[in-house]
């Protein structure tokens, strides 16, 4: 509520709301990665201590909170079966998903390529998916080059890290390890399905789908260049997921791109994914051992490929290029909740990639080379990310760089400890000049502990 | 419908007998304002959400030390206060770093004040030239997005103190803005 006093005011008002942008969101989950001990401090033997007085206050408050519950699961009950968003309306489609031991999807990928001198233009592709518990995965892809049609198979063991790539075409096989999980090791939908089950999705609407209408949810996150949305569409009758698409359509709509119209021309860039639409989803699909084989069929050239991997050095390097390609200085977390995702913002990306190569800076030619590295290296998410799983002690990583000018020797970026350190009491921490000291716990500027 | 909402102190006695949920749910409640708080002491949104986690993980170390559990919202303000402070005093001898790069001082002319970077810049010289409780009770509103109802709870004063101090506070920071060429908005 607000008491503007006059149309001044008012002016000031929105100016100041406008300003502060979006309020903090509370994440409780990213303060417990924070801080994982923290809650161990809640130590239930204290309340023994409590006067006999508190203690049957206490009862009375359990009996309060018991009756409580009890009147929300009816009340939850009793939303069952509308458009309610309450969690015990998913309790079908969730144990559909919890329960499918094979999955079968396919989907539509919507990418943009942009075009020397001309507009760009939108390709749309399809893909075929299956799943099986635990964790493996098969996709089948087909290029988008239409002078040179070639199918690409990839069967992948998210539990223990291996993937095998097949080019039917040229019959060659590569077997390799993993450094990053593509798929989740629980399922395909297993984050959609606990948004169904902690009650995280908003009925949006309904949409006409090829298994008839569904209802749409929509999960989303973040605020102003950081907002993301999911949509899940969930058929009303059957309660089956039966469509998911990424972006939701409050952030792409496919069908009404017009993008797609502009001439083709002379490609320069690599694709921007714009869309991702998930449908046929088929649950328990009878599915050949065959499709998730190991073994690449006769006739396949195999060779073998070990894993990569960042080293402190390559970390730190990485870091100098995100801030020279930033205005030489240090960017922040693409996401709260992943301390390692340090990157340009998605703005400062999209510009850089819509630049044709010829007029991008010694900067942004160097980061886009770097990320195509890590890339072709199949260390697909961001290199300070693989760096903390691979090399840092767990939850010791921290990052102070955001705005650190490149090249200060006395501002902080980051800190962590290395496994394997000689001293496991001695933090590295890393400088705007790219330098790196040991440096003792008692001796960094924030604790380290709660 | 009628909504069955535990008080705070239903939810510290909880949270002090180990439940885990009832301190999700104070974290949920208070967290807004407990990093507007902060934010009024630092001026840099990221810090202010360091300050005010940091809060929460003294609050659960230091929970059974609380003797009025319905004054839990007080006492981690308070806290969040105190690590606010340590904070500014750290960024301030250039041990952190700014929330954003034109943040330190740069002196433009009025007829520069048109960026929405030079807005933020301004918005933030103007609470600096108020009065601590003046800023948070800004920052409250503003940042945090609170309403005078809101405010009045978190920081234990009435809803109409919250609105004459807000009152004043805008004017003030009007003046200064229009001082240095905010006195439109951006196109």
């Amino acid at each position: 509520m607000s008491h503007p006093e006059s149309e001044n005011d008012q002016e000031l008002e929105t100016m100041l709301t406008e300003t502060f942008g979006p309020p903090p969101r509370a994440d409780i989950d990213a303060w417990r990665k924070r801080y994982p001990s923290a809650l161990a401090w809640l130590d239930p033997q204290r309340a023994i201590a409590l006067s006999q007085r508190r203690k049957r206050m206490q009862r009375v408050f359990m009996l309060a909170t018991t009756a409580a519950a009890a009147i929300c699961v009816w009340l939850g009950m009793s939303l069952f079966g509308t458009n309610g968003t309450s969690a015990s309306a998913f309790a079908e489609t969730v144990a559909q998903i919890e329960k499918a031991k094979t999955i079968t999807w396919k989907e539509t990928v919507y990418t943009y390529y942009p075009h020397t001198g001309q507009k760009g233009t939108w390709v749309k592709t399809e893909e075929e998916h299956a799943y099986r518990t635990p964790g493996l995965y098969r996709r089948v892809s087909a290029s988008i080059d239409e002078k040179h049609p070639e199918t690409f198979v990839e069967i992948s063991d998210t539990l223990r890290g291996k993937a095998l790539s097949l080019w039917p075409k040229t019959r060659k096989a590569c077997l390799r390890e993993v450094a990053t999980k593509n798929n989740d090791p629980k399922g395909p939908f297993y984050y959609n399905m606990q948004d169904m089950k902690e009650g995280h999705l908003q009925w949006v609407g309904k949409r006409a789908t090829a298994a008839g209408e569904a209802n749409v949810f929509r999960s989303s996150s973040g605020s102003g260049d950081r907002y993301w949305s999911i949509d899940l569409w969930i058929d009303p009758k059957t309660k089956q997921l039966v469509g998911k698409q990424i972006p939701g359509a409050d952030i792409y709509d496919p069908d009404n791109d017009p993008r797609h119209d502009n001439p083709v021309g002379e490609k320069w860039s690599n694709g921007m994914p714009l869309c991702c639409v998930v449908h046929d989803i088929n649950f328990d699909a009878k599915l050949d051992d065959s499709v998730f084989s190991f073994t690449p069929p006769e006739g396949y050239a195999l060779t073998f490929q070990r894993r990569n991997y960042v080293t402190e050095r390559e970390m730190i390097e990485y870091l100098g290029v995100l801030a020279d390609a930033n205005g030489k200085a240090f960017p922040g977390q693409e996401f709260q909740s992943d301390i390692g995702s340090i990157s340009l913002s998605d703005e400062r990306r999209k510009q850089i990639y819509a630049k044709p190569i010829k007029e991008r800076t010694a900067a942004e030619l160097k980061f886009g080379e770097t990320v195509g590295h890590y890339i072709q290296a199949h260390l697909n998410q961001m290199p300070v990310h693989h760096f903390i799983t691979d090399n840092a002690v767990e939850s010791t990583f921290r990052y102070l760089g955001k705005g650190v000018k490149l090249g200060d020797k006395t501002a902080i970026v980051c800190w962590y400890k290395l496994k394997n350190a000689e001293d496991p009491n001695v933090y590295r921490v890393v400088y705007g000049d790219l330098s790196v000291k040991n440096v003792a716990a008692k001796d960094l500027p924030l604790p380290v502990e709660p | 419908m009628t909504t069955l909402e535990r008080s705070d102190a239903e939810l510290v006695a909880a949270a002090r007998r180990g439940d885990a949920d009832s301190f999700a749910e104070l974290y949920h409640r208070h967290y807004v304002a407990a990093v507007g708080i902060a934010y009024a002491n630092l001026s840099d949104r990221h810090l202010a959400e360091d300050a005010a986690q940091e809060a929460f993980a003294i609050v659960c170390r230091d929970l059974a030390r609380l003797r009025r559990d319905d004054k839990f919202v007080h006492w981690l303000n308070a806290i969040a206060r105190k690590v606010a402070r340590r904070l500014a005093k750290w960024k301030s001898r250039g041990g952190l770093p700014e929330d954003l790069p034109w943040a330190a001082g740069t002196n433009r002319g009025p007829d520069q004040a048109d960026s929405r970077e030079d807005r933020e810049r301004l918005v933030r010289q103007a609470m600096q030239r108020l009065s601590a409780g003046a800023r948070e009770i800004v920052s409250l509103r503003y940042f945090s997005g609170l309403t005078h109802e809101q405010i009045a709870a978190t920081l234990g004063i009435s809803a109409d103190a919250v609105h004459s101090r807000l009152c004043r506070a805008r004017r003030k920071m009007g003046d200064f803005l229009k001082r240095n060429g905010l006195g439109r908005r951006e196109p």
